[in-house]
């Protein structure tokens, strides 16, 4: 054979696969849609059930739970216990997304139906799957639908090489632990994101229950700088005061990302008493920092901030800055903690406070 | 001797077709790996947790405005509708000619605000700033600026005018789905490095030891965007979607599905993506203002701005990265008619020579890393040099067929190959369509789109060929390029909106 015949042969099985490969893929097309068109029905079916029966029995939130589980109509029951595998999986994700909007009694009351139609037994079998994906979808169905793992069937996943499989660990930890929630905290060796903390946040407002963290240690002693911040913000949003000592010691690290959270974390903790430090440091930090000692004696509102705010504002021909004290002291003037008549002000000055006075 | 010359430009084309393929393949491997993994990562209830989450970073959502009375009101009422926390939408009048600014005047109840403006980008001079008297339009600023020529000197002045960290960059006359922020904004915050933490840094002053997390800093996202042609539009609200029926935006749908499906989502799991189209894309302030914002001379200024932050993160030693995510969110009214069509593509040729002038230095440049050894070849080799290759394989042919020194035979099975190919792949970037999301709702609509992929390279291909070399001779001869102002339909068929894209 030639080499133009071979290349010519060559040719004509790619053009014989293109074929094969164009009719494989409008048959995954076809079969992908009618699918589609079978959840989309069943979806709307359950939709309709949960209004006509599941909805009804949502109760007051101040009656108990017992109360509730009384109610709960066994033929739904029976009607929902006779899905399918995949209408399970639908009813997984239906159920969470109801979760997600209500609290109290009627979360209560989701969780029973999840626990009665054996839901559960789904999720804990996903948990012992080997692909990391499965896992993480139960570790997420447990954690929304709160329904309580032990501690040791969540921790072997916060070593596993996945980062989405450590990080879903995590936020079942938080959510089950009843001792210490942020006690993986010890352990972690990876960067967390911002995304992480967001679902710390959700989880934290959505356990009452929860025991109280300390998080001076964590802030104090990590050694991954993300840990850190995460801590800091969380303890702002906690308003853990025992954290404030160890804040504090980070006004003097190098590091200007480090040191912006420091302060911010300050100020959201009204640590009145670092007032003077944090003033003594602004005129070295940069204009990160330095708007976040602002924001900071904005929140503290003593005299003495509200003093240096109205100097830095006079004062200072950066924009950033100019616009970030003006706008904390429109809100103080607003609040009634500053009465600051803007006409005496020379015309810029006066113009940029009265914006923020009248449009923000 | 010519004989040798023939065989060796028949090896040239046969081989760079092949390795055309190959990249395509290649491409759809990555972006079905890709959109596997962001599925997993993104079941629907998840985006709930940006949209109540008080850390949310606030955006601003900068839309350019050029004489759009007729659907303007509609617009802004879409963009005030988005799902997120904390966002402002910032609409630039950019110089109309008509009532666009007279309309949100009387609508939105504005008024002039002396807002405090510091003009980080230089632009053309911005007159007046207005903001709603009533509360619940408090998102709302509009900006009367002089007429900049074209979208970038309008988006810069928004840039100077906005408030938050991030912003998005979008058309006016683009429907953005409710969700659009939260789901951009989640691979800004969830970029994180694969690695574990190795290097320990030991903080002198404090004694304090924290772990350098190497994590990349996401400066643009972008999502697929679609046409909105034939789709039922009420009040901003896309209420049914349906692929356009004329034949040249159903051309353009295929095209932007293999574009965005293929194409951006396998560049963005190897983290080489080119651009970030300017119809919808959230990028990182800071990093915008750096490299002087969009540049108003540029004919293709999404890619010129990208590639600048790119150079910006690289020559300053930061990681970085640009994602795109395969949820279709922003739906745009594809020229309908042929003069608008070339138009927009000889603009976008005339873009990709100014883009590859411009940085030429980047090109097969080592210190550049990915953007040098990837992007630039990349776009130089199958999306500059593709249309002249195109041609003079074309001119060769003829060529042949003149002296009677063609194989017809072996033509014609040349000629298949590429043919199925371009099934295949067309056939399999609607499938991705389909794995992603639902949009249409009968199977017919679908059968339609797939059945358009056999006539694209026969209609719609040549015209993309033509008008591209079209855009590289006026930009060999520096023929000014026209904007001007190009009619279109509207949403529904009684309105006609003007287009200056």
């Amino acid at each position: 054979m030639t080499t133009p015949t071979f290349f010519i042969t060559i040719i004509q099985y790619i053009i014989l696969s293109s074929l094969v490969g164009t009719f494989v893929v409008y048959t995954a097309i076809a079969v992908k849609r009618n699918r589609d068109a079978r959840n989309q029905r069943k979806q709307e079916e359950l939709n309709q059930l949960i209004v006509e029966k599941i909805l009804p029995q949502f109760i007051d939130e101040h009656s108990d739970d017992e109360h509730a589980a009384l109610f709960l109509d066994q033929s739904v029951l029976d009607e929902l216990s006779g899905m399918d595998k995949r209408n399970r999986q639908l009813l997984i994700d239906t159920l969470i997304r109801l979760r997600w909007h209500v609290a109290g009694t009627n979360a209560l009351i989701l969780q029973k139906i999840y626990v009665l139609l054996g839901l559960n037994e789904d999720s804990l079998r996903k948990i012992r799957s080997k692909r990391w994906s499965v896992n993480v979808q139960g570790l997420h169905e447990l954690t929304l639908m709160d329904y309580a793992i032990s501690d040791i069937d969540i921790l072997r996943f916060n070593l596993s090489d996945v980062s989405e499989l450590r990080s879903a660990a995590r936020s079942a930890f938080m959510r089950f632990s009843k001792n210490e929630p942020f006690r993986f905290f010890d352990e972690v060796r990876d960067p967390l994101s911002i995304w992480d903390l967001i679902g710390f946040f959700r989880i934290l407002d959505q356990s009452n229950d929860a025991a109280k963290s300390n998080f001076a240690n964590w802030i104090r002693y990590s050694r991954n700088k993300t840990v850190v911040i995460c801590c800091m913000k969380l303890a702002a949003h906690e308003q853990s005061a025992e954290a404030i000592d160890s804040i504090e010691g980070l006004l003097n690290v190098n590091d200007h990302t480090l040191r912006s959270h420091a302060i911010n974390a300050l100020g959201h903790l009204q640590a009145v008493h670092t007032q003077e430090h944090l003033i003594r440091i602004y005129p070295n930090q940069p204009i990160e920092c330095q708007c976040e000692i602002l924001f900071a004696l904005g929140v503290f509102g003593t005299p003495a901030a509200i003093e240096f705010l109205k100097d830095q504002f006079l004062e200072t021909l950066d924009f950033e800055i100019e616009n970030h004290a003006a706008g904390i002291l429109a809100k103080l003037i607003r609040k009634g903690q500053l009465a600051w008549q803007a006409h005496n002000l020379q015309n810029r000055k006066q113009r940029v406070l009265n914006y923020y006075l009248n449009e923000c | 001797m010519i004989q040798h010359i023939i065989d060796i430009f028949q090896w040239f084309i046969f081989s760079y077709s092949t390795v055309t393929m190959a990249v395509y393949v290649t491409m759809a491997v990555l972006s079905y790996k890709h959109m596997r993994l962001y599925s997993r990562k993104n079941i629907g209830y998840y985006t709930q947790n940006v949209i109540s989450s008080p850390l949310s970073p606030g955006i601003s959502v900068i839309a350019p405005a050029y004489n759009e009375g007729l659907t303007i009101i509609d617009n802004v009422f879409a963009l005030m509708h988005l799902n997120y926390p904390l966002y402002e939408v910032i609409i630039i009048n950019d110089g109309s000619t008509d009532d666009t600014l007279e309309k949100l005047i009387s609508r939105f109840d504005l008024r002039e605000v002396d807002l405090p403006y510091h003009e980080r980008i230089k632009t053309l001079p911005v007159k007046r700033f207005f903001r709603s008297r009533d509360k619940a339009y408090d998102k709302l600023l509009v900006i009367d600026k002089e007429n900049g020529k074209g979208k970038a000197d309008a988006s810069n002045a928004g840039i100077n005018a906005s408030k938050f960290d991030y912003f998005l960059c979008t058309d006016v006359d683009c429907i953005l789905h409710e969700d659009t922020l939260s789901r951009l904004m989640r691979p800004i915050l969830d970029e994180k490095s694969r690695n574990r933490l190795k290097d320990i840094q030991v903080i002198p002053d404090t004694g304090y030891i924290h772990v350098e997390d190497g994590q990349r800093q996401v400066i643009a996202v972008g999502a697929p965007l679609r046409m909105i042609n034939s789709s039922d539009v009420d009040n901003g609200v896309i209420t049914r979607f349906r692929p356009p029926s004329k034949l040249l935006p159903r051309f353009q749908e295929l095209e932007y599905i293999r574009a965005y499906l293929l194409s951006k989502m396998a560049w963005s799991s190897v983290n080489c993506v080119p651009n970030v189209s300017g119809g919808l894309g959230l990028f990182d302030k800071r990093i915008a203002v750096k490299v002087g914002g969009y540049d108003p001379r540029s004919f293709a200024e999404d890619i010129d701005i990208v590639t600048r932050m790119s150079v910006y993160m690289i020559q300053n030693n930061k990681r970085y990265a640009i994602r795109y995510i395969p949820v279709s969110l922003c739906w745009t009214e594809g020229p309908q008619t042929l003069k608008v069509f070339s138009r927009q593509r000889v603009r976008w040729a005339r873009g990709l020579i100014q883009i590859m002038r411009l940085h030429s230095h980047v090109l097969f440049n080592p210190k550049f890393k990915r953007l040098g050894m990837v992007v630039f070849p990349y776009n130089f080799l199958f999306e500059f040099l593709a249309p002249m290759l195109e041609t003079i394989g074309l001119i060769f042919y003829i060529y042949l067929i003149a002296i009677g020194a063609i194989n017809w035979r072996n033509t014609f099975i040349l000629l298949c190959f590429l043919y199925m190919f371009s099934v295949l792949i067309s056939a399999i970037a609607v499938l991705w369509d389909q794995l992603t999301e639902r949009h249409y709702r009968k199977t017919t609509e679908v059968i339609g789109l797939c059945l358009t992929a056999f006539a694209e390279p026969f209609i719609y291909h040549p015209l993309i060929v033509f008008f591209s070399l079209k855009g590289y001779v006026q930009s060999l001869f520096r023929k000014k390029l026209v904007w001007g102002n190009m009619q279109r339909k509207g949403f529904s068929s009684s309105t006609v909106i003007t287009d200056k894209a």
